[in-house]
């Protein structure tokens, strides 16, 4: 996500706001309020402006964490499509490949 | 890994061991002597400033901080530090993983990168190595101390990790508050018409 080239098409949609589970005072309080269960890490939410959670990082089968596998892939894809508002059908393509081609290096 | 348990495999299953030795031999034995080769701790051939910078850099995504080990390879109490990682009084606390990003640094037979030690204020000596120099996330030097205010009183030539611990947490980044970022962040999304990537990870 702050790869030089994904960072500013994130940017058009989303305000990133990275927490440090353990170690920040208050984010396991703040995560519980969109997850009863600790879900490991990492795990992320898409929040509106008032705090309410529109889609989380836990999907049908399970969290996707850093989305690697074609389903998690397509489960993040999903997310993207549920908040879409400013960023292109194109941009969101170019987001989902991004993460194939990362799962390919490693 | 499967060279190292096969003889076990083998035991285990009651066959015969395999044949001709000079043929095995070199195929088993090369291995484990690989394995058992002490690993260097310290990178002689690396840019000391780089190693830091790299280092400050990475402390600084998480807010934590720098701790540098100005050591060598050839000193024992030096070798002895990966071992004191893992002592249970500097386990209750992840220091290596959530607190510290640890960065070793070659001084040689102090004839080496005593330049870069300089420059943070540290001291390296003979009989005091490894010594140590604590970072903050913009690379200022918030501490330096020697091994030897970390002898062990059994023991002086280690380390103890009572007192490394107690150093560590002295100088460890005070936890940050989650709240401030988070209201800010929600601000900032309903202000520009945007969504939260609200995302938990931790330094490791």
């Amino acid at each position: 996500m702050a790869s030089k080239d994904v960072a500013p098409v994130l940017a058009k949609e989303f305000v990133n706001l990275k927490l440090d589970f353990d170690r920040a005072k208050g984010a396991k309080e703040i995560e519980k309020r969109y997850i009863e269960k600790e879900q490991g890490l990492p795990w992320f939410a898409f929040l509106d402006g008032d705090g309410n959670a529109l889609i989380h990082s836990t999907g049908p089968k399970g969290n996707v964490g850093f989305p690697a596998q074609p389903d998690e892939i397509a489960y993040f894809r999903t997310m993207l499509e549920k908040v879409q508002k400013h960023l292109t059908d194109a941009e969101i393509a170019f987001l989902v490949k991004s993460l194939e081609e990362a799962n390919k290096k490693t | 890994m499967i060279l190292h348990v096969l003889p076990l495999v083998l035991l285990m299953s009651g066959q015969s061991p395999p044949p001709p030795p000079q043929e095995v031999k070199p195929a088993i034995v090369l291995p484990r002597q690989a394995a058992q080769a002490p690993r260097k701790v310290y990178n002689e051939t690396a840019d000391a400033r780089a190693q830091i910078a790299a280092a400050v850099k990475a402390a600084a995504e998480d807010d934590i901080r720098v701790l540098v080990n100005w050591g060598a390879n050839d000193d024992e109490r030096c070798a002895k530090f990966p071992a004191l990682q893992r002592a249970p009084e500097m386990t209750g606390t992840r220091y290596f993983s959530d607190e510290y990003k640890l960065v070793y640094v070659d001084v040689g037979h102090l004839d080496k990168n005593l330049d870069v030690a300089q420059a943070h204020g540290a001291k390296p000596a003979v009989g005091a190595l490894p010594y140590f120099t604590v970072l903050d996330q913009n690379g200022r030097v918030l501490a330096n101390a020697s091994a030897t205010e970390f002898a062990a009183a059994a023991d002086p030539a280690a380390l103890d990790p009572g007192k490394m611990a107690a150093f560590l947490t002295k100088h460890q980044a005070p936890a940050p508050d989650a709240d401030p970022p988070f209201n800010a962040a929600l601000s900032q999304a309903k202000k520009d018409g945007k969504y939260v990537f609200l995302w938990f990870s931790a330094p490791w």
